[in-house]
């Protein structure tokens, strides 16, 4: 999908197919295979899946959309601070590359993002930010109800 | 030769496309990129067609073969001033890989994927190192095209007389500039027909891109004026009274001579007078549009 990038997440209220299709336009190229592998994947890793592994040039993970695909929703500045051109996980993929890891992927990155999130923040922290959020809106609406 | 542009002229990048190969998007390219440089000092030219042909026509062919500097720019974030090379004093060029099929698939799967030509070349040099950037591109939708043209924001397109030209521009709207606006806006600057030798008083390819692109408002005002021929110059030329200047950028073999060279058309043959019409796409590229 041209300019997936750019696109505003933000539209899709409604996790309905059309949403589901464009988040997954946002995910890596997807393939039947993934998908296939994605449904048993423990099972399936043989002893020779794992002693083949190349941890510098293969992801940890395959899309496996049924498993890994979630909507998340925030607010555009939000996302950008996450995912624009001078986004965390733009930073933080330059840094992986330089370090010789190949393939970063998309879910990778996102999977690390709510990972380091979830094992250093504590529900007080989310509280607070979503009071903060919710103070904000009393300056005026934070988004145009389009 | 068309005015200087006066001081409070903006810094900007523009992007040389249409989909549709063979339509003169490397002659353009490195001449639009030549004359801003003649005019405003420095500038950068960035080849990401993967044909290469604005590299190997600037005599750097060797760094088309050479490490994948588009992949260590647009992916591991590189300084690109390690990897552009020198055109003349004043323009240089960041050239096209073989292997920008390989940097197509990693944007795919890359943070920001649409962003990252703006972000480690355009952003951080316009402006600061370079008055102009040029940007020749695939003539294939994809990642590298996004980029170029959401880096640049503005975009000229070339169109050459030859059979599919309609396919060409109509493809190009439907399919970039119209895809594009859906999430920033994209300028279209000029449409630039190029490369023309045919008679206008007939029935000939070059007769039915002139007039199609000069009958229609809504694409007369993006023709520049060295290619502009109004209902009374249509009706001259029919009746066999036309005594204007021959409209478009024509053949001349000192442009094709100038790439066997390895050089711009103004460094191989200063005297060539089609370079006014460059001049012109310059002065196009930093007033933002065509001055009627």
């Amino acid at each position: 999908m041209p300019f997936d990038d750019l696109a505003d997440e933000s539209d899709e209220a409604d996790p309905g197919d059309e949403a589901l299709d464009e988040l997954a336009g946002t995910l890596t190229e997807d393939s039947p295979a993934d998908d296939a592998a994605g449904t048993d994947e423990t099972e399936a890793a043989t002893e020779k899946d794992i002693a083949s592994y190349d941890i510098q040039s293969e992801p940890a993970f395959p899309t496996a959309k049924t498993q890994t695909q979630h909507s998340v929703y925030c607010l555009p500045e939000t996302w950008d601070t996450i995912d624009g051109a001078s986004g965390l996980l733009f930073e933080a993929e330059i840094m992986l590359r330089r370090d010789d890891y190949e393939a970063v992927q998309k879910r990778e990155l996102h999977n690390a993002l709510l990972q380091a999130a979830a094992q250093q923040l504590t529900a007080a922290d989310i509280a607070d930010a979503f009071v903060e959020t919710r103070e904000d809106r009393t300056s005026g609406p934070l988004l145009d109800d389009e | 030769m068309t005015s200087k542009p006066d001081s409070a002229t903006e810094p900007r990048a523009v992007a040389v496309n249409v989909l549709k190969g063979g339509f003169g998007k490397s002659t353009t390219a490195i001449n639009l990129a030549r004359e801003l440089a003649e005019r405003n000092g420095r500038v950068l030219l960035i080849d990401l067609d993967d044909n290469g042909h604005t590299t190997f026509n600037l005599g750097y062919r060797d760094q088309y073969e050479s490490d994948n500097h588009v992949q260590q720019v647009l992916l591991d974030g590189e300084d690109p001033l390690d990897h552009v090379v020198s055109v003349t004093d004043e323009l240089d060029l960041l050239p096209s890989h073989e292997a920008l099929e390989e940097v197509e698939t990693n944007l795919k799967s890359a943070m920001a994927s649409s962003q990252r030509l703006n972000r480690n070349v355009v952003d951080p040099l316009l402006g600061d190192t370079y008055s102009y950037i040029v940007i020749d591109t695939p003539a294939n939708r994809g990642k590298i095209n996004d980029n170029a043209l959401f880096a640049a924001k503005n975009l000229l397109v070339p169109l050459r007389p030859e059979s599919g030209w309609e396919s060409g521009i109509t493809q190009t709207n439907k399919r970039l500039i119209q895809e594009a606006r859906q999430y920033f806006d994209l300028q279209l600057l000029a449409l630039v027909p190029t490369d023309l030798s045919e008679r206008l008083d007939q029935s000939t390819r070059d007769r039915n891109l002139l007039y199609a692109i000069n009958s229609r408002d809504e694409l007369a005002s993006f023709v520049p004026n060295f290619a502009h021929l109004s209902a009374a110059d249509w009706e001259a030329i029919d009746d066999g009274n036309y005594d204007g200047p021959l409209p478009g950028i024509r053949h001349r073999a000192s442009i094709d001579k100038a790439h066997r060279a390895r050089k711009p058309l103004r460094d191989y043959d200063p005297e060539c007078d089609q370079l006014k019409c460059y001049e012109e796409l310059a002065q196009i590229v930093e007033n933002g549009g065509v001055s009627r």
